[in-house]
């Protein structure tokens, strides 16, 4: 009689968990509070994570843990939707997605995963991108690319060989905006990651760096027929790290020329009337690399703003070659800050300084960068509080709202941050 | 008086317990890398030696015992450059350019000659839509500094390897695309052809033909080697199954050795003057010998004091040791996973150290004890926040260090003194 009693309050008690579970899982429960966009109520909180998924209803609910990380830039689509590029940084079931935020709807949907869409195709078990660091680029008929990274413990040319199955190589991916359907344009390199990419839109070439090899490589998207230009820096471990002038970004401009740096922290352009690099004298502020740019449009048109791996801000005019020194992204000190973003009027700089844990003042700030006046306004810091801020790693800027990826916390989550410079408040965090 | 807790016990064995798997965790994270030093070409040289005509493609001894290295450029129309190792600083001894302009490789052929003189080869490709250029043998005259152009083996053929004889008085050679076999006379001073080590193969093969629809293919004749069936294999003209060697060497008694095709070595009889086509083949994976799926090739070989010679193949990375005196060949096994022994160099105490690995994957030093037959990896180099993908090429001093040489558009020199590790976290 004794164990029959036992097992009815032990299916109680387990009945009683589920039904509680469930109710915390109902669609119709609140589980966040609103925020308030100009008049607009965003109905979630703008989590990438579990409690998101149980809001937005469009997410299936068998993925069961956050969405661990942000590695490379948002993109402001021509749909005027947000592209977010999260991803698991593991080793095992590692995974990347595409999430899309539509700030006409204010709603967030996931509209591709990786893992789950190709992995399992190829009944591939071993190591598989779990980062994306190319960020997000938009080219000819909404179709948008990036490029997979590995990351977990894996991190070197040597782990990646050593595992029993090693590592295929960093896939290039394209999203049709039209019709939702994400096609793998393959491996461009094996064993390798893609650290940077960049789109010749006219052309329709994908440039990519790869990595830990740091070499160069032209992907025409038409033919797929990719060319490796050799190392162009070399990515630094061991003791005597020497990351500053380890190339992490590389932008096309107008011309159809791509700039990225070479190992003595000089720009190296991709000369394509050439079809070669070639090694420039023009050196970086610090000797330091290139880490993250935004293209001028407006009076600022033909100039690119650049901040190297080390914090320092410049401006660079490539086709005269001449590079403007503009500080340290925060008075306080030149500190690594990934991410930058441009106004559509092309006079305003938006960027968040400290990343990775490189911090000033406390903490992470929000910094808002007159291009001609040539002033640096310090926004504030993000709330340690509120936000469990570890790295931000892009930006973009959408009728006079900026939106940042941040991930940060233990375990880490990611999420969008929304700033708006009139009132100079974080709406949505 | 204190009592013992034995709750708080527990709890403090669990927390040590999980200490000491944090620090075994922590440890066993920590990469082992070869460590050697690392000297790079271009900023030895003032950037004189631009990025992308860095890959060192040659290394050997010269005459007064130093290191002499040869580069190769990325792309036709850039050159290649000479440079030596003092044993205390790299010195740039020049492009090839201005004594024989248009010179984009240095490509295994750097070899000491009797007259205290160095001599290579160069190896240029064809610019797409060109004839493929010719390559030119050379001399460095070491006293004088000087750079003598000693005219091409023949018109549009590079020289791909070469070789000298152990008196080092005659230099031997392989060209690319032909394969023609030749020799230089020091004393003479001229180029012999020989002859061609790919003649069986030539005439077996049917030359490349235009289909219905214009395009270039190769027919086929049949499974065996001799008569058979004549089909299209549509491939295009690339499937010519044959690869020079990258790599040939003299015997003791003065015969020269090389791959040919199917995996099996070409001979040429000093005392008969005569090029033959043996029967000895390397060990490879059976299946691949018609080289259409793979190179076939040798890729690398050295000799020891015995006249024993080892070498290392392309397509699978066998290691293999060859007695000429009988052609008995014996596969030593694959030193790492990965395709290719690149380079083989013994080193004065008897070891055979090797590098192995493919071109997107990663090189790796290896050593074979000829003694107890020890074959083992020793891993790949790392120094001063650089890490070796690429190597091609390597030599032994007389002091016994290693100097490798790195093949990528950014690329080293590198000294090994003594096999010593360094251990880093995961970047």
């Amino acid at each position: 009689m004794r164990s029959i009693s036992s097992q009815v309050k032990f299916s109680f008690l387990l009945w009683s968990i589920l039904l509680v579970l469930t109710a915390r899982m109902s669609p119709g429960q609140e589980l966040v509070e609103s925020f308030d966009v100009r008049g607009h109520e965003i109905p979630v909180r703008l989590w990438l994570d579990d409690s998101h998924y149980k809001m937005t209803k469009a997410l299936p609910l068998s993925i069961k843990r956050p969405l661990h990380s942000f590695w490379g830039n948002i993109l402001l689509a021509s749909d005027s939707c947000i592209y977010l590029p999260p991803a698991t940084h593991s080793d095992l079931g590692a995974s990347t997605w595409l999430v899309r935020y539509n700030p006409g709807t204010y709603m967030m949907d996931m509209v591709f995963e990786a893992r789950k869409k190709f992995g399992r195709q190829i009944g591939f078990d071993g190591l598989w991108d779990s980062k994306i660091h190319t960020g997000l680029l938009e080219g000819e008929g909404g179709k948008i690319y990036w490029a997979g990274m590995i990351g977990g413990s894996y991190a070197t040319m040597y782990t990646h060989l050593i595992h029993p199955s090693g590592y295929m190589g960093g896939h290039v991916y394209q999203y049709d905006i039209k019709s939702g359907g994400t096609i793998s344009l393959g491996i461009p390199y094996h064993y390798v990651s893609i650290i940077a990419a960049d789109l010749d839109v006219e052309r329709n070439i994908l440039y990519l760096l790869d990595w830990p090899r740091s070499e160069f490589l032209v992907f025409p998207i038409d033919t797929r027929i990719v060319r490796n230009l050799g190392t162009v820096s070399h990515h630094p471990i061991g003791p005597n790290r020497e990351r500053l002038n380890w190339g992490r970004d590389l932008f096309v401009y107008r011309d159809h020329s791509v700039w990225t740096n070479n190992n003595f922290g000089c720009f190296v352009k991709y000369d394509p009337e050439l079809d070669d690099l070639v090694d420039t004298k023009i050196a970086l502020p610090k000797n330091e690399a290139l880490r993250v740019h935004a293209t001028g449009c407006g009076p600022t048109e033909g100039k690119v703003y650049c901040i190297t791996n080390g914090g320092w801000m410049f401006e660079f005019d490539p086709m005269k070659g001449e590079i403007i020194e503009l500080g340290p992204v925060i008075e306080a000190g030149a500190v690594y800050s990934p991410n930058i973003a441009i106004t559509p009027d092309g006079r305003t700089l938006y960027y968040i300084a400290g990343s990775h844990g490189f911090e000033v003042k406390g903490g992470m700030h929000i910094m808002r960068y007159d291009i001609l006046e040539r002033k640096r306004i310090d926004c504030g810091r993000i709330g340690r509080e509120t936000i469990p801020a570890f790295y931000c790693y892009g930006a973009a800027v959408h009728k006079g709202l900026v939106y940042f990826n941040i991930h940060g916390g233990n375990p880490s989550n990611s999420y969008l941050l929304i700033y708006d410079p009139q009132d100079n408040k974080i709406l949505a965090e | 008086m204190r009592t013992e807790n034995p709750q708080r016990t527990k709890i403090a064995l669990i927390l040590m317990a999980l200490l000491f798997s944090l620090i075994c965790a922590k440890l066993s994270i920590a990469e082992r890398w070869l460590a050697g030093e690392v000297i790079d070409l271009t900023k030895e040289s003032g950037g004189e030696i631009p990025y992308g005509q860095t890959a060192v493609t040659s290394m050997t001894v010269g005459p007064d015992g130093k290191i002499y290295g040869g580069t190769s450029a990325d792309r036709p129309g850039k050159d290649c450059y000479l440079f030596r190792y003092n044993g205390a600083e790299v010195e740039i001894l020049g492009r090839l350019g201005p004594a024989i302009p248009g010179q984009q490789k240095i490509w295994h052929s750097l070899s000491a000659g009797a007259d205290s003189n160095l001599y290579g080869g160069t190896w240029t490709e064809a610019k797409p839509g060109d004839k493929q250029p010719s390559g030119h043998l050379f001399r460095y005259e070491i006293k004088a500094g000087k750079l003598v152009d000693l005219g091409i083996v023949a018109q549009g053929e590079g020289i791909y390897v070469m070789t000298a004889n152990d008196e080092r008085t005659i230099l031997y050679g392989v060209t690319t695309p032909s394969c023609l076999f030749f020799s230089y006379e020091l004393a003479q001073g001229k180029v012999r052809i020989i002859g061609d080590i790919m003649a069986s193969i030539k005439a077996y093969l049917n030359p490349p033909k235009k289909d219905k629809q214009g395009k270039l293919v190769v027919t086929d004749v049949g499974e065996e080697m001799g008569a058979g069936w004549e089909r299209s294999i549509g491939g295009a003209a690339w499937r010519k199954r044959y690869f020079p060697p990258r790599a040939i060497i003299c015997d003791n008694e003065g015969n020269v050795w090389g791959s040919r095709n199917q995996g099996c070595f070409f001979k040429y009889d000093i005392k008969a003057d005569t090029l033959l086509d043996t029967g000895i083949q390397m060990p490879l994976m059976i299946g691949t010998e018609d080289a259409i799926i793979t190179e076939i090739s040798v890729d690398a070989l050295a000799k020891d004091k015995n006249g024993i010679i080892y070498g290392g193949t392309y397509s699978d990375g066998y290691l293999f040791k060859f007695n000429p005196a009988d052609g008995e060949v014996i596969c030593l096994g694959k030193p790492i996973r990965q395709q290719r022994i690149r380079a083989l160099a013994f080193a004065p105490d008897g070891m055979l150290y090797g590098i192995g690995g493919e071109d997107d994957g990663i090189s790796k030093l290896f050593r074979y004890n000829p003694r107890n037959g020890d074959l083992r990896e020793l891993g790949v180099i790392h120094e001063r926040g650089w890490t070796i993908y690429r190597m091609d090429t390597m030599a032994v001093g007389a002091d016994g260090v290693l100097y490798l040489g790195e093949s990528s558009r950014i690329s080293h020199l590198i000294k090994i003194k003594a096999v010593k590790y360094i251990s880093v976290i995961g970047a």
